[in-house]
């Protein structure tokens, strides 16, 4: 197993951050957000541990186990190197395939005390299909106005393989689905609230199954657990936090948040 | 695969891969491509450098300052400083495995990286993966990749940012100016994926050329791993 461990400020930390891989992409993240998160968090008493899990970046692949049993083995590898430097609980993130990882982890690892989910699991919501209806319509009036107005094709800004990926239909992380039952997710979601774990799950402008603040809210239906639920909209951003701005709006608010509910 | 860091200030992450098929005594390093070209051209080098040392070399891969795994911020590096990156590295290679001669793989903008390392130390053999020969040119196609974001996106890109890296302002200048390659070493090859524009000025360089049937992709915002098992065959099969 490979990871590579940013200390704390405070030696004796007792909170780590396991942050996951982003689909295939080594432990750096896409545009090397983890490596930046770690440097933010670096006044903190958190102690990150950028992980490749097993057959990913620098870790080997662990072929005599399940996809869903290397997730585990290797989160308790983890956090046993952490336990090793005074950690007692985690928080343990991940983006898109990464966000499903580190659910499932949760639900059936006791010392997880908390989830930063990036573009996680939701299912579509009858509010999902009415804005989605809305947005569609309005794409086609905008077009029909531009054919109307007859604006030379370089200025509809017709969509490019290139404008595609930028927007977040990411083959190879979207690709990365493990052996999870996905309609669990929901019963996972509720068990870690249930055991006050603290969630801060972020939804980026692309990720395309979520497209109203509120729908895992909605999704989940968790009444009074969902008091542990943190979730953020973030329409500006694209699934792999492309612009650096945007970047550090998401670590502000990432680091903010590990402030406030771990006091650290 | 052992890890570490190393260089004066300790800012280079390194992975070597120790021979382990029959010792040739003879080491590979391997100078990745810069920003998400290096991102996403991890996986394929390690695999290089795994292929490789099972069949007796020993290899270093490594990351410039202020990309991948090395613990500053991205802005904090310039164009010199990983260029001098490579002369270091080359000479952590015989420091670590007890190697006396060593082959480069140099992949995209290491290539014009490469050419200080060339100047000041004798190489065997140097292998060119897709190499930008002209700096210029790769700052008008980083241009052009920004260009083709999405309005949104591309609106709130910054100056100083190149494929998701935030870099200082003078970035740009300085990657203009780097490339000069000259060839000292005793023997060359390239290996060209599909997508590679620039095939007759490699022909100037050397005969040794291999085409692959893949196209890399890689001046892109794409986050997508670059992985293809024509190229990492034809790359090691071309060293020994």
């Amino acid at each position: 197993m490979f990871g590579i461990r940013t200390e704390a400020a405070d030696a004796g930390a007792s909170l780590g951050l396991i942050v996951l891989n982003a689909g295939m992409l080594p432990n750096v993240g896409p545009f090397r957000l983890h490596p930046e998160l770690s440097l933010a968090l670096g006044d903190t008493n958190v102690c990150v541990l950028r992980l490749d899990q097993s057959g990913k970046g620098e870790s080997p692949m662990r072929a005599d186990l399940s996809p869903a049993d290397a997730v585990l083995l290797d989160y308790d590898e983890a956090f046993a190197h952490l336990a090793a430097h005074g950690v007692r609980e985690t928080v343990v993130m991940g983006l898109c395939s990464g966000a499903v990882d580190a659910l499932r982890i949760a639900a059936v690892r006791k010392n997880v005390s908390g989830l930063v989910l990036l573009d996680g699991y939701v299912e579509r919501t009858s509010r999902w299909r009415a804005v989605h209806l809305r947005k569609r319509l309005r794409a086609g009036l905008a077009r029909a106005r531009r054919f109307l107005a007859m604006r030379p094709p370089e200025a509809q800004h017709e969509r490019s393989a290139e404008q595609r990926a930028g927007e977040g239909n990411d083959d190879a992380i979207l690709a990365d689905s493990r052996d999870w039952k996905l309609l669990d997710l929901r019963a996972s979601y509720l068990d870690v609230l249930e055991r006050d774990v603290k969630i801060l799950s972020i939804f980026s402008g692309s990720f395309y199954p979520y497209n109203y603040a509120g729908q895992l809210q909605e999704f989940l239906s968790a009444g009074p657990m969902s008091a542990g639920l943190r979730e953020v909209f973030f329409d500006d951003a694209d699934h792999t936090y492309t612009v650096v701005t945007h970047r550090r709006q998401l670590i502000a608010l990432i680091r903010g948040w590990l402030k406030e509910v771990f006091d650290v | 695969m052992e890890p570490f860091f190393f260089g004066e200030h300790r800012d280079l992450f390194g992975a070597y891969h120790m021979a382990t098929g029959m010792p040739r005594r003879h080491g590979v390093l391997i100078a990745g491509p810069l920003l998400n070209e290096g991102i996403r051209a991890q996986f394929a080098l390690r695999r290089i450098a795994e292929r490789l040392s099972a069949r007796g070399y020993d290899v270093l891969r490594f990351d410039y300052k202020g990309l991948g795994n090395s613990p500053v911020p991205s802005s904090n590096a310039r164009v010199a400083d990983w260029a001098a990156n490579i002369v270091t590295a080359a000479d952590e290679l015989p420091a670590i495995a007890g190697v006396e001669t060593s082959t480069l793989i140099a992949v995209r903008f290491g290539a014009c990286l490469a050419a200080d390392l060339m100047r000041k130390r004798s190489l065997k053999r140097l292998l060119l993966w897709d190499p930008v020969l002209d700096g210029a040119r790769w700052i008008e196609d980083l241009h052009a990749c920004r260009d083709n974001l999405p309005i949104r996106l591309r609106d709130a890109v910054r100056s100083n940012e190149f494929m998701g890296h935030e870099m200082h302002e003078g970035f740009a200048e300085e990657l203009k100016t780097r490339c000069n390659l000259s060839v000292p070493a005793d023997e060359v090859a390239v290996v060209l994926s599909s997508g590679y524009r620039d095939s007759s000025d490699v022909e100037n360089l050397t005969r040794h050329i291999d085409k692959v049937q893949y196209d890399c992709q890689w001046t892109s915002y794409n986050s997508s791993v670059i992985y293809s098992a024509d190229i990492i065959e034809t790359i090691c099969n071309r060293l020994i």
